[in-house]
């Protein structure tokens, strides 16, 4: 059975967000575990931009896309924004299939960060 | 004291029949020793007394519960109407009756959960039918075109969907797959079907049909739901085929001049996903050659994986359709990879609806192939 671990990190106040590891898989089994940990996080968000760190996610299933929209749809509705950050080919192509990376921005890499105001 | 003896219908009984006794020794020796006349009268009708009197209390401490017991497990038995029973008794009697509420009460949870199962399987049955219904069962005729598609579901209602919207100088092709299975997917794939055939009475470019559905349909559906969608619009008068993509898998061009395949990114945004979408999707053409063929299909046929748990993938069905293109039509195509399809996934379980779609420019007018569109 798959495994998720989400991981939250101190804001960076500089640039103003606050990153999020997410680990493992995202799939039916682990969606609900994703969505627990993730609503822990958002209504008391404090920075602009929420990064979500997907360097060691190894699949994503439509589920988790959906869900992904969702906090994007919820976030910029507030004013805020979400961001991906360095995901690996197999997340990008997915990401670009369904056209998920033209409405939220994916960095390869944290100095890429450009968290609006 | 009293809970050692409540807590036992044998005890209660044992503690009465030394009560009675005592009594009429009692009972016997007062009258015995007394001035009366008849002494021995007064002895026996008090020990009478006695005994009646426990009589009554054998009646109500056992005869009458368990005759209330019995009454109401035969109701039970022979499907009829019975009642809980009520006691603050905490002997066996007690726990006979205790059990009797609890299995009924078990029972009853039982035959609810059955009953609303079958209500809700017969109510996927008929979103499944009504599904089936939408879904066309017959490749259109199109002028200039051969049509061969083949569809299977994975459960009873799926999220895969497609269908053939004929004008009278164009035709609309679309393949979809929403989030998800089951009636939700169900409904999402109905909403997204009605949208399309209206906005296509309204509207003559693909790129306006998908706009307005897609505008529509997002405020209609839960937030983490979404279709991604390719559609396809073949121009009768001028044989032109433009596309807009809607976030769905790649399209399959067969280049029958150099044997090529082409692959083509759908792009866009799949349905459902933003409110507004126009800036995000286009339309494209895709200049067509005789005997080109485009291949559009669903994720279902991609990540099938086999028993060793490795996925059919999108190189595999390239060099599939490669292979019998050069050799067949779109008929040809179509079951040769459903077939090579079927072996590779052997005998594992089919986890998602799976969808191809064929279609072959041809310089003839007139074109003949395979109308059934279910996948063997």
């Amino acid at each position: 059975m798959a495994t998720i671990e989400i991981i939250k990190q101190a804001p960076n106040t500089e640039k103003n967000y606050q990153k999020v590891i997410v680990r493992g898989e995202i799939d039916r089994d682990t969606i609900a575990q994703l969505r627990e940990g993730m609503e822990q996080i958002i209504p008391v968000l404090e920075s602009n931009t929420l990064i979500l760190d997907l360097e060691n996610l190894a699949f994503i299933n439509s589920e988790g896309i959906g869900y992904l929209t969702d906090v994007y749809n919820r976030l910029s509705g507030s004013g805020k924004n979400i961001a991906i950050l360095k995901a690996s080919a197999r997340i990008m192509d997915i990401f670009q299939l369904v056209g998920i990376n033209q409405i939220i921005p994916c960095y390869t890499s944290e100095e890429e960060i450009v968290s609006k105001a | 004291m009293f809970g050692w003896i409540r807590k036992s219908v044998t005890r209660r009984i044992g503690l009465l029949l030394l009560l009675i006794v005592i009594a009429c020794a009692f009972a016997a020796y007062y009258f015995w020793n007394s001035t009366l006349l008849f002494p021995i009268y007064y002895s026996f009708a008090a020990i009478g007394g006695f005994i009646f009197l426990a009589i009554i209390i054998f009646y109500n401490l056992v005869t009458h519960p368990l005759k209330m017991l019995t009454k109401q497990m035969k109701l039970l038995l022979t499907g009829r109407a019975y009642k809980k029973i009520t006691t603050d008794r905490i002997d066996e009697i007690g726990i006979i009756a205790q059990f009797f509420n609890e299995i009924t009460e078990n029972l009853e949870n039982i035959s609810r959960k059955l009953k609303e199962g079958q209500r809700m399987s017969s109510e996927l049955e008929v979103a499944s039918s009504i599904q089936k219904k939408i879904l066309p069962n017959q490749n259109p005729n199109v002028p200039n075109l051969e049509i061969v598609t083949k569809s299977r579901p994975a459960v009873e209602v799926g999220g895969d969907s497609f269908d053939f919207i004929q004008k009278k100088d164009m035709t609309y092709f679309y393949i979809g797959d929403v989030t998800g299975h089951g009636a939700p997917a169900a409904l999402v794939m109905m909403m997204v079907n009605t949208l399309l055939h209206t906005y296509s009475e309204m509207y003559s470019s693909a790129y306006d049909i998908v706009v307005n559905t897609n505008r529509v349909l997002k405020p209609r559906i839960k937030a983490a739901m979404f279709m991604t969608m390719l559609m396809l619009k073949w121009d009768h008068v001028q044989q032109k085929m433009t596309y807009v993509g809607a976030g769905h898998e790649h399209i399959l061009i067969y280049r029958n001049g150099t044997g090529e395949l082409e692959v083509r990114p759908t792009g866009g945004i799949a349905l459902g996903m933003v409110p507004d979408n126009s800036k995000i999707i286009k339309e494209q053409e895709i200049p067509l050659a005789d005997g080109d063929m485009i291949i559009i299909y669903t994720d279902g046929i991609t990540e099938a994986k086999n028993d060793a748990g490795e996925m059919f993938g999108l190189e595999r069905l390239k060099e599939t359709i490669k292979k019998y293109a050069t050799q067949y039509g779109p008929e040809g195509v179509s079951n040769h990879t459903s077939l090579d399809f079927s072996q590779y996934v052997g005998n594992a379980e089919q986890a998602d609806d799976i969808t191809l779609m064929v279609l072959r420019y041809t310089k003839q007018k007139e074109t003949t192939t395979d109308k059934n569109t279910n996948w063997k």
